[in-house]
């Protein structure tokens, strides 16, 4: 009996290879978006009518167009952006628009984006591939969607990750400089077809693009400056350089192109032709894309000079943070196991480098004998005299308090049940950490009541004689009192 | 020494100044933005900025279009420290308590070695008095828990003040208020709020809502102090009082004097 080879026939070894695994990360960075989508529906409260998925892209957009040279994208653009969508949706459902509702769902948007919920960090997402052998391997994949900066300005700023800008223009696995090319060329021929919207639509996506290369060339220069250790300027970064000058150089040429082509389109046209204002508004773009490249060309040119003065700039300096450190484990869960003698020396010796630098204040004895000795304002002829008030009209001991702590010292007293001297009750207070203008406040307001000045003023609690000298507080010495609540005095 | 001379040594003093002004920004303030340009053209003036910085007490940590952000050195008479942050006489607990509470607030924003890794000038989420009694408590509480067949301080420990730092945390109250709701300060959390609002009147953080949902956002200062200073140094001194345990006070030198 003929044996049969075909009935164990070995396994193939699985096919993969590294393109595949770089797709599967171009679709995981749509899936933060996706979620937030599915939460939202999932809810089915009011949110659920506003899309997050449209809000993303128009989110996105506002970052990438308004970003860059001078400008920065703060909370309240993108939420300007955002409102007139989110009315258009209301008035779609039926629904007035509402102002809090619109500023509770851009928050939410936001926060979502930022990945809040995990206080800000990358977003973590696990893919398989296989390796040579055909072995299946499970992956983390970080990346951010948005992030919060600190601004030129001092404020918050939002900004785009390159991975979103990727996801956004759709391109995240092509080559910058031929998609540029290509969409260049795009334009030119949708142009002279008069395919105008379309025409525009290109050259947007061409300018999101300039900011991306703007973006990468920007961060190189950026690490440079932090630490030159940590980029390889002589294999990678020169290269990278030298083809971006040539490529600035190149987009330069095509852009002026193009512009010349629209001008001269414009230039045909009748002054009453509808299609006029979006060829105009291509030169517009096209012109603003020159302007990025011109900056951006500038900013190669002093790349070079950029790296020479850092490395003579930091071949000599002691660099601190080279060493991992993980402050929760590594130095706090340390130190509470530590002897309460030993932290008190560490927080002594190195507690200042958490706090900055402040400066001591001087005395200056120059201006403290001239204040003293200032003579008596001259008086003018022609100033109105004013007259003399009595310290008491002024009522100055009140003056000295905000209206909120006289208030508050109220409300000591109105919660008092029981008599109690006026040195427990500020003992009391003292203890609660009270703070020592309240404590000054609620001791005024005994003393009042004790020598009323206008009957108005009373409160409801009556005030006697303790103990002559009894009060012997850090702020205050004198008689001690009884303070007793009006019912109690029966 | 010539005018010139002079007149850079009056700039390098002028930027410095700018340096000490906590929330001073490049951005609203010409005279500023000037220096900081000269300090990165210029390698001489910036030279001249170090040195003048190092002479009293300061380490230049981080200078672009944010601005000049300072450290100080070991005894520097710009140096506060936790404890200067009370009004009156504080116990050994008490400065205790302060030391560790500054740097669970930098573990709280900080807490893996990848957040440090990040750009600094990337803003961190605000953190609440909350948070930052949550990371101390649970550590605590693991400790406690490892302790669990012998859980007492030994008598002679606590007479000598040497009980590990994680009981005197642990035996204070996380919360208690005041009669007027506020967070009272023989409290860690009313004690976590007074330093977080003292770090903020020193330009390290930014204090949103109020009590008791308030917020507190680091400033790019606190980050850099916090990346580029504080846990270096940290780290660096604990290590030295781990390896060398019958030593408290006399520490290696730190980032400060090693930069001197």
């Amino acid at each position: 009996m003929p044996r049969n080879n075909q009935s164990n026939p070995l396994p193939r070894p699985a096919s993969w290879s590294s393109t595949l695994s770089s797709r599967q990360r171009v679709l995981l960075h749509a899936q933060p978006i996706l979620m937030i989508r599915q939460h939202w529906c999932q809810g089915g409260g009011q949110d659920s009518r506003y899309d997050p998925l449209c809000l993303t892209m128009k989110l996105f957009d506002v970052v990438i167009d308004q970003s860059g040279f001078g400008n920065e994208v703060v909370r309240q653009t993108v939420a300007d952006a955002l409102v007139p969508l989110l009315t258009a949706l209301d008035q779609s459902a039926e629904q007035s628009a509402d102002p809090k509702r619109h500023e509770h769902v851009v928050d939410r948007l936001l926060n979502g984006l930022l990945n809040e919920s995990d206080h800000g960090q990358a977003f973590q997402l696990d893919y398989c591939e296989f390796d040579d052998a055909g072995r299946p391997s499970r992956k983390t994949f970080a990346f951010k969607l948005l992030k919060e900066v600190h601004g030129y300005s001092g404020e918050i700023v939002l900004q785009l990750s390159s991975e979103a800008i990727n996801l956004f223009l759709n391109a995240l696995d092509l080559d910058i400089e031929s998609e540029q090319i290509a969409n260049e060329a795009i334009v030119q021929y949708q142009l002279e077809r008069g395919k105008y919207d379309k025409a525009r639509a290109s050259a947007e996506n061409a300018r999101g693009q300039s900011l991306r290369y703007e973006e990468k060339i920007q961060r190189i220069i950026e690490q440079t400056k932090r630490d030159i250790r940590q980029v390889k300027w002589r294999d990678e970064v020169h290269d990278i350089v030298v083809d971006a000058l040539e490529h600035v150089r190149q987009r330069l040429r095509i852009e002026d192109g193009i512009i010349r082509a629209a001008t001269d389109k414009l230039d045909a046209m009748d002054e009453s032709d509808a299609k006029r204002p979006l060829v105009a508004g291509i030169v517009q773009l096209m012109k603003d894309c020159r302007y990025r490249h011109l900056n951006l060309n500038k900013l190669l040119m002093s790349a070079r000079n950029e790296f020479l003065e850092q490395q003579s700039r930091q071949c000599f300096v002691d660099v601190f943070a080279n060493e991992v450190i993980n402050l929760r484990d590594d130095v706090l869960g340390h130190l509470l196991l530590l002897g309460s003698d030993r932290v008190l020396a560490l927080a002594d010796s190195c507690g200042h480098a958490l706090l900055g630098p402040t400066a001591p204040v001087l005395l200056n004895l120059n201006d403290l004998i001239h204040w003293q000795l200032q003579p008596r304002r001259a008086y003018i002829p022609g100033e109105s005299a004013v007259e003399d008030l009595d310290l008491r009209d002024t009522d100055c001991d009140r003056q000295r308090f905000d209206q909120e702590v006289l208030v508050d010292a109220v409300n000591v007293f109105a919660r008092l049940d029981l008599p109690l001297r006026l040195s427990e009750l500020l003992a009391n207070l003292e203890s609660d950490g009270c703070p020592v203008a309240m404590q000054d406040a609620v001791t005024l307001q005994a003393f009042e009541n004790f020598d009323p000045e206008e009957a108005s003023n009373l409160l409801p609690f009556h005030v006697r004689l303790a103990e002559a000298n009894g009060l012997q507080t850090i702020r205050c010495l004198g008689d001690d009192l009884w303070i007793e609540p009006l019912e109690n005095q029966s | 020494m010539t005018d010139s001379d002079n007149r850079q040594g009056f700039l390098a003093g002028r930027l410095i100044q700018w340096g000490l002004r906590p929330k001073a920004i490049p951005f609203n303030e010409p005279e500023y933005r000037e220096l900081i340009d000269c300090y990165i053209d210029r390698p001489q003036f910036r030279m001249l900025v170090q040195d003048l910085a190092e002479g009293l007490g300061l380490i230049v940590l981080t200078v672009s279009d944010r601005g000049l952000f300072l450290g100080t050195q070991d005894n520097s008479i710009f140096a506060l420290r936790p404890s200067d942050f009370r009004s009156g006489r504080a116990t050994a607990d008490d400065r205790l308590l302060d030391g560790l509470i500054q740097v669970a607030i930098a573990a709280t924003i900080y807490p893996r070695h990848q957040d440090l890794d990040d750009d600094a000038l990337e803003a961190k989420p605000p953190i609440s008095c909350h948070e930052v009694d949550e990371l101390l408590r649970s550590l605590c509480r693991e400790y406690k828990e490892r302790v669990a067949d012998d859980p007492d301080a030994k008598t002679d420990d606590l007479e000598r003040g040497f009980q590990e730092a994680w009981r005197v945390y642990e035996a204070r109250p996380a919360a208690r208020t005041t009669s007027q709701g506020n967070l009272a300060l023989n409290s860690t959390q009313g004690l976590i709020r007074r330093h977080l609002h003292q770090l903020a009147e020193h330009g390290c953080f930014v204090v949103s809502g109020q009590e008791p949902n308030e917020n507190f956002r680091p400033t790019l200062r606190y980050q850099i102090l916090v990346k580029q200073l504080a846990s270096t140094a940290l780290y660096r001194q604990l290590q030295f009082l781990l390896e060398a345990p019958n030593i408290a006070s006399d520490g290696p030198p730190t980032e400060g004097a090693s930069h001197a």
